[in-house]
């Protein structure tokens, strides 16, 4: 794997919420047009890592990061950088459905408008665009002004996929994208991913090792080693090795579903 | 009143004893809830029965729908103070909207969370401040203040209205604040990670998805607002015209009746107890519509 | 007696019952009708309940116990003899009444029909804004009561108390 194909280069991030240490010394590649999977227990800082690679975690007061995000060659932590500009960029799709209580339309259109375009023309157009690229549209083109609020949880996700493609992301990170939804709307989703790996770098952290499995080309497994200590990163590489010939013994009684 | 009808000490020892206690905790709830209930069953009653002899006498059009107001003379016109109670409360909510939501931005949102506590703690205290010290407050000082800018009396519907923005926000930046913490943070999250700023966030995600409590907020500081008796009295000017003027003075259905009441017998009297059926009904008014918006909130 | 007061930088000095009733009802709005300057009247007047408005009412603007006089519409209703003279005092253009012990540097005290609000001119009738202030008893007044009384008649009471604020009873000669 050469640098060139990397999109973002996570090189000795630790992240602190106030004294307390959740992550300690990461440093991993995210290979462009890829899905890389952050698997590992229950708190071992797989959601806190993801959340650092949009910023998110800015929102939070008391938190702070030390090492860089390298992002297309630039630092995201460098002072200075615009986090507005790369949260455009790096879109997100959290754990649980969260369209903004809005219409389908106005979900979609939010992030282009927010972008300042105002055309409806343009908009219907980019609406109608991300919905098909979310697999969403056929179901919803009847309704585009019904609350984004009252569809099922599966379509609701889809719905926030589509959200952020709208704003033409090159990464998308899923925070456990699948945790709420029923299995017949995460086979859509991943569906989706899978289609959708063409055009966009992907991460997803899942605590679902069949889903890891399933949808991703690299995998990274996080793990605390003793309750208090940080989360490290044990072994990272292509999902094939990892889930039939880990080279860490940890990552082996993982994912044969012997501790976590 | 000490002993609830035919429920004797043996009675209930033997009830706890036999473990039915709940019968009687529900018993005593809903002797205290009908006690509520016939309270202000009676009051209603009590003002409307009082309120008759003027309607039957002056008659609902000249008693309800005129300005004239001589009650010496036999005219009880009430709609100039129905007016002033609506102008005051209108106006002071043209200030105190904006503002209490801003506050509750500011608290909830923007300030950091130590600054945002006391700023609340303040304003809270604010409500605990008896209405005739503002009162007295606002006679010593905001009427000479008006009065120098204008060169008016300074008594009038702008020194009413000012007080009343006083009264009333603390109730609607409080309330104003609570339903905005009420917004899942997750929708807050999803506009930070669209791109938006927080201002952004604040006025297309959050105020939209907390519209219906930002509404009610606003409708209960109305409520306070219209109920409001001393401190308004005190620097409103208790004129008896009708005026949409800022600079004039005037009178508000509370404040005419505290004015009034001492000296007025008969008709007179009756037609006060009437001021007070309208506030009643404007109240009333107030909280069906408060349903509505509730309503309209789960149904969303 | 209660005496007609205005703003001290009002230059007015005199008015007659016709000018007071026309102001206190509210047909006159502007000063400039009385050689004032041009500025609005701001008419100050008590509450229902008030003494003083009542006497006011009869004396000086002619109602009756079955003819009322209206009192204007904009006028501000005060409730107490210190509030009057606080509104007075410091509103140029505004014109009230009040009881005359309150009468201080702060407002001005006007004539009325031409007879200044002195003592002298309300002990003789000249001054028509006045009246006795009645003590009342059930039956003819003994014990306490008719101590208090005459204590209340006492020169001492009258010189040292009543001649602050009132007419002493004594020097009351209405013909």
């Amino acid at each position: 794997m050469s640098a060139n194909d990397n999109k973002m280069d996570i090189n000795n991030l630790s992240m602190f919420y106030g004294d307390f240490k959740a992550i300690e010394d990461i440093s991993l590649d995210i290979p462009a047009q890829r899905i890389t999977a952050l698997i590992g227990p229950s708190g071992c800082g797989k959601s806190t890592l993801v959340r650092c690679l949009n910023r998110m975690n800015d929102l939070i007061n008391g938190v702070r990061v030390e090492g860089e995000v390298i992002l297309d060659g630039e630092n995201m932590y460098a002072p200075g950088y615009d986090t507005i500009a790369l949260r455009r960029r790096v879109g997100m799709v959290f754990q649980r459905p969260n369209p903004f209580p809005k219409s389908i339309y106005e979900n979609v259109a939010y992030g282009p408008k927010l972008g300042g375009i105002k055309k409806k023309g343009e908009l219907d157009a980019i609406v109608e665009d991300s919905l098909k690229k979310a697999a969403l549209w056929s179901e919803v083109k009847q309704n585009l002004q019904e609350s984004g609020q009252r569809l099922s949880g599966g379509q609701q996700q889809r719905l926030c996929i589509a959200r952020v493609i709208a704003v033409e992301p090159e990464v998308i990170l899923f925070d456990e994208p699948c945790s709420a939804i029923d299995p017949v709307a995460t086979q859509l989703i991943e569906d989706l991913m899978a289609e959708l790996k063409r055009n966009y770098t992907m991460v997803i952290v899942t605590h679902n090792m069949q889903q890891a499995a399933r949808v991703s080309d690299y995998t990274a497994f996080l793990l605390v080693q003793e309750q208090g200590e940080p989360g490290r990163l044990i072994e990272y590489g292509e999902t094939n090795t990892i889930f039939t010939n880990p080279e860490d013994e940890r990552t082996e009684r993982y994912i044969t579903g012997r501790f976590g | 009143m000490s002993e609830g009808p035919g429920i004797s000490p043996a009675a209930t020892m033997r009830a706890m004893v036999t473990g039915d206690r709940d019968r009687w905790v529900k018993l005593l709830m809903f002797c205290c809830a009908s006690v509520s209930f016939l309270g202000v069953l009676l009051i209603f009653l009590f003002i409307f029965r009082e309120s008759l002899p003027a309607i039957t006498k002056v008659g609902i059009p000249k008693l309800f729908l005129s300005t004239d107001w001589r009650p010496a003379s036999g005219h009880y016109g009430m709609l100039a103070f129905t007016f002033g109670t609506l102008f005051t409360t209108v106006a002071a909510m043209i200030i105190a909207a904006p503002l209490g939501i801003g506050a509750a931005v500011f608290i909830d949102q923007v300030a950091p969370e130590k600054v945002g506590r006391g700023v609340r703690r303040v304003i809270e205290l604010l409500a605990g401040i008896p209405s005739v010290v503002i009162g007295w407050f606002a006679l010593t000082l905001l009427v000479p203040f008006i009065r120098s800018v204008t060169g008016s009396s300074g008594f009038g519907m702008l020194a009413a209205s000012l007080v009343l923005v006083v009264m009333s926000l603390p109730t609607i930046t409080t309330l104003s604040a609570e339903s905005l913490r009420a917004v899942p943070v997750e929708l807050k999250e999803a506009s930070a990670a669209m791109g938006a700023t927080r201002w952004q966030s604040i006025y297309k995600i959050l105020m939209p998805s907390a519209r219906e409590g930002l509404i009610i907020a606003v409708v209960l500081g109305m409520g306070r607002a219209i109920g409001e008796t001393m401190a308004v009295q005190m620097v409103i000017g208790n004129a008896s015209q009708a005026t949409a003027s800022l600079l004039q003075p005037g009178s508000t259905l509370t404040t005419r009746i505290v004015q009034d009441m001492g000296e007025a017998s008969g008709v007179f009297r009756s037609a006060l107890f009437a001021q007070a059926l309208m506030l009643l009904l404007l109240s009333v008014f107030l909280i069906i519509s408060i349903r509505l918006i509730s309503r309209e909130r789960k149904h969303a | 007696m209660i005496a007609i007061v205005v703003n001290p930088s009002m230059p007015i000095t005199n008015l007659s019952d016709a000018q007071i009733k026309a102001i206190f009802t509210g047909k006159a709005k502007n000063w400039k009708a009385f050689g004032g300057p041009d500025k609005q009247i701001v008419v100050v007047i008590r509450d229902q309940a008030s003494g003083t408005r009542e006497i006011f009412d009869k004396k000086a603007l002619g109602a009756t116990d079955t003819k009322v006089v209206e009192s204007a519409g904009s006028a501000i209703q005060c409730s107490s003899n210190g509030v009057m003279r606080e509104i007075v005092g410091s509103t140029s253009n505004a014109i009230g009444y009040i009881s005359f012990g309150y009468v201080n540097k702060n407002i001005k005290a006007i004539s009325f029909n031409d007879v200044a609000p002195t003592v002298k001119n309300a002990a003789t009738g000249l001054y028509p804004i006045a009246r006795y202030l009645h003590l009342f008893t059930k039956g003819e007044a003994k014990g306490a009561v008719k101590g208090y009384i005459d204590f209340m008649l006492s020169d001492k009471f009258q010189n040292d108390i009543v001649a602050r604020e009132y007419v002493k009873i004594k020097d009351v000669n209405i013909k």
